[in-house]
């Protein structure tokens, strides 16, 4: 019960935050909405193929659904740090976990958010339908499950090194994303980034969702041995991570 | 009973230039219902002595046992039944007084109604749909302690709680701070100003380079160091540091 209100408490924050600043708002509307359309109107201008256009919106969404679930948790970190909060955080008992929980709620209503808007605006400007609904669901599912694990490197990376991180983890998703072949395939890739590509879960989640869009067919095993593969990796780093920051005093005097 | 019980506690800090003992062999015990202050110089030692017992930082060796548990082992079940103020903490932007104690309430799994008698307890309340980074310092702290009461906490750790606060904000904190205390809260205070020491604690350590030089009330300091005031103790205790100083 008591961790339910400590999760609460975490998007309660988030909340009161957006409320505060309404150019917060922007970053949930607005850029997402600007970087989305100069991806799909340049698509919509180089091919009239229905299919392609249907992937490439809906890869989009997948990369906004990964660096939501990525960069959330982190980014409670990254705001308590830059108001020099970040100890009465840790000095409350809230559990490491429940911030990732907290976390990646807000980036769960921060992605509903940007993605009916993706599908609303592409609806109207690039008659887009619905591709294959159960095989996108279970992509968006896997750009959720990449998302949250790469979200447990980059809280550990916020917490073990502070501000001088912080821009290198905003780049780190985009980064993984384009490896991931986002809009492509892995393969136009020289062999070790082709290799690298296959052990990334947000490679076979993309691939799901260009099944979805009827484009090549995704690996299910990949898919699942790389999410349970950087789950597991990035659940020892980040209690490492914690355990290590609260060794060296970085809670205390992070700045 | 001991309400906190440190024996041979130690922590170094392991930077790329040099490794820094911050604190050597420490124990101390703290009685239920005390006010205990903690005085030393800059660098003594007080705030990672206070750190470890809100369970922010670990220490190398040695044991804290507060309200009957180990720190090292659960300190997120002690964390729920004590709290701490510090002097210069930040504050996240832009929000009013009413949200951001809403907000730490739910964190301690508090009614919002609980929030509200912290706010009447430490005044705040008149500046309730203030936004808390804009206050003066005065309130600031006053929010912090409205903060801290949140829990009920059994025990307050208070890492100079009246630093850079004018004399109308600081007496303010120690009344606030004594009313807490006569309703059987225990404090564990470090400060730097030596009256204020003297008014509140019923009993004073000094730590000097991460180790205690001596432990008693007021008064039992100042004849053992054959000095008039609580000051003259201090600067008997911690000669070296001053000498280190101006050479
Ligand atoms: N996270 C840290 N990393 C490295 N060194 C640290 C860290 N925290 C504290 N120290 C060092 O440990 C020593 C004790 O510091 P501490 O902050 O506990 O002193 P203090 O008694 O609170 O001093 P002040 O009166 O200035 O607040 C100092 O030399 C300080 O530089
Ligand atoms: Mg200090």
């Amino acid at each position: 019960m008591s961790a339910l209100h400590r999760i609460h408490a975490c998007v309660y924050r988030s909340v009161i935050m957006l409320k505060a600043d309404m150019f917060r708002m922007m970053d949930i509307t607005v850029w997402p909405l600007v970087a989305f359309l100069s991806t799909a109107l340049f698509a919509a201008f180089v091919t009239t193929n229905k299919d392609v256009l249907t992937m490439i919106i809906l890869s989009t969404v997948g990369w906004r659904i990964v660096y939501n679930f990525q960069i959330e948790p982190a980014h409670i970190i990254m705001e308590d740090t830059w108001s020099g909060s970040l100890e009465q955080l840790f000095v409350t008992p809230i559990r490491t976990w429940e911030l990732l929980v907290g976390g990646w709620i807000i980036a769960f209503i921060k992605t509903i958010i940007v993605a009916l808007l993706f599908v609303g605006v592409s609806t109207v400007l690039f008659s887009f339908s619905m591709p294959n609904m159960n095989i996108l669901v279970l992509g968006l599912l896997a750009s959720i499950i990449a998302g949250m694990a790469f979200s447990l490197i980059t809280l550990g990376i916020a917490i073990l090194k502070g501000p001088n991180s912080y821009g290198f983890l905003y780049a780190l998703i985009d980064a993984i994303t384009v490896v991931s072949g986002v809009y492509y395939p892995t393969t136009v890739f020289p062999w070790p980034l082709h290799a690298i590509a296959q052990l990334l879960p947000t490679t076979h989640a993309f691939n799901l969702l260009k099944q979805a869009a009827h484009i090549g067919e995704a690996s299910f095993l990949y898919l699942i041995l790389t999410s349970m593969l950087w789950l597991i990796i990035g659940t020892l780093f980040c209690s490492w991570a914690v355990t290590r920051a609260r060794s060296t005093g970085r809670l205390v005097r992070m700045k | 009973m001991d309400d906190i019980k440190i024996s041979g506690l130690s922590k170094i800090f392991h930077s790329k230039k040099s490794n820094i003992t911050a604190l050597k062999n420490i124990s101390l015990s703290i009685n239920k219902g005390e006010i205990f202050g903690l005085l030393g110089p800059n660098g003594a030692g007080k705030t990672t002595l206070i750190s470890i017992l809100a369970g922010v930082t670990t220490p190398d060796n040695g044991t804290v046992t507060m309200l009957g548990k180990n720190v090292q082992t659960h300190y997120k079940e002690i964390q729920q039944e004590i709290n701490i103020v510090r002097g210069f903490s930040g504050v996240l932007q832009n929000i009013s007084t009413r949200e951001l104690l809403k907000y730490y309430a739910k964190l301690y799994s508090v009614e919002e109604k609980g929030a509200i008698d912290a706010m009447r307890k430490t005044g705040i309340w008149e500046k309730r749909d203030c936004i808390v980074s804009d206050l003066s310092s005065g309130w600031r702290q006053r929010f912090f302690l409205a903060k801290a009461l949140l829990n009920n906490p059994k025990i307050l750790l208070l890492d100079e709680p009246t630093a850079g606060l004018d004399v109308h904000a600081a007496r303010t904190m120690r009344l606030l701070l004594k009313q807490l205390n006569n309703e059987h809260c225990t404090l564990l205070l470090t400060t730097h100003n030596m009256q204020e020491a003297e008014e509140l604690c019923d009993r004073i350590a000094v730590i000097h380079k991460g180790e205690i030089v001596a432990v008693g009330t007021s008064k039992q300091l100042k004849t053992s160091s054959k000095s008039t005031t609580l000051e003259g103790v201090f600067l008997n205790l911690t000669k070296e540091a001053e000498d280190e100083r101006s050479t």
